[in-house]
């Protein structure tokens, strides 16, 4: 195993906020930023992080477009942000601890594009309706933004 | 943004009266926006709230701002926003605690937020009308 598989406790993960997304993931009132639970909404209910070691800290791939925000956040605060519940009538049924994992980026003929990405899990994975595993991805989200407004913006985003 | 008391808010000194105006215009400028959903966050796999849902986030929105004045308390204008999966989201920040409402058509949840642990320092249940002025109260730490 490489020792990039790993992705340490004590790595910084960078997460881009894209400026197109004022309103929806973060907010702008009385000139304050504020991170947004939908800043780390994902189709797939992994959100992408950038390792920040892969890239010498190097802010612009993550950013992609200088108008985007960058927010940083180190794995351990994320895997210590309790356990995701999904709940059958009221009742947790099952508790998924929380993980940041590489997940480097391939193409089709299994070049290496983008070493640095990494994504955050839920082990076990979710399971259920969508309804239910979107309701257990809230709370992960709302841990996230928690987490990224405290330790405040790398970059802001440039509104449009 | 119509409030059932506003009349006897009107009597009370200029300044509550009009930092409530300022509040409701704000709400409905967020509201505003969210209905004039762009297309490019549909690309980011966010799912618009339709009419019904927004409309009872209004509704929601509106008897929360009606309580909270009737009962004296200070109004902490919210942000208001989507969940991705076609809820309306409406989150009011003080200090370290936050509190979320996510609205969709049929029900409304609340979650309380003291810190980033889903274990320890979070709270989700269904919203019912008795909730409102205590979950106010947990908000500004009376």
């Amino acid at each position: 195993m490489n020792n990039q598989d790993n992705v340490r406790d004590d790595e910084s993960v960078y997460r881009r906020i894209p400026a197109e997304l004022e309103g929806i993931a973060y907010s702008v009132m009385n000139g304050q930023f504020r991170i947004l639970p939908s800043a780390f909404w994902d189709r797939y209910l992994t959100p992408s992080v950038y390792r920040a070691e892969l890239i010498n800290h190097n802010t612009q791939l993550p950013q992609d477009k200088v108008e985007n925000g960058i927010v940083e956040i180190i794995t351990i605060q994320i895997r210590q942000i309790g356990n995701v519940v999904t709940k059958h009538e009221g009742k947790v049924i099952e508790e998924h601890t929380v993980d940041v994992i590489a997940d480097p980026i391939v193409d089709i003929n299994s070049t290496l594009l983008d070493s640095a990405h990494a994504i955050i899990v839920v082990n076990p994975n979710y399971f259920g309706s969508k309804s239910k595993q979107k309701n257990a991805f809230d709370l992960l989200t709302i841990a996230l933004s928690t987490l990224a407004n405290e330790n405040g913006w790398t970059i802001e985003p440039t509104p449009p | 943004m119509h409030i059932d008391n506003v009349e006897n808010i009107k009597h009370r000194p200029n300044t509550i009266y009009s930092d409530l105006c300022i509040q409701q215009d704000e709400i409905s400028k967020q509201f505003d926006a969210l209905k004039e959903w762009k297309e490019i966050w549909n690309e980011y796999g966010f799912e618009r709230p339709n009419d019904l849902t927004i409309s009872r986030a209004e509704t929601a929105i509106e008897k929360l701002l009606d309580i909270i004045i009737s009962a004296d308390y200070r109004f902490i204008t919210p942000v208001i926003s989507t969940d991705g999966n076609g809820n309306v989201t409406a989150i009011w920040y003080n200090q370290k605690r936050q509190l979320h409402f996510k609205i969709g058509e049929i029900e409304v949840e609340y979650f309380k937020v003291w810190g980033p642990n889903i274990n320890t320092e979070m709270e989700v249940d269904f919203l019912k009308s008795e909730h409102y002025i205590e979950l106010w109260k947990w908000l500004i730490n009376e």
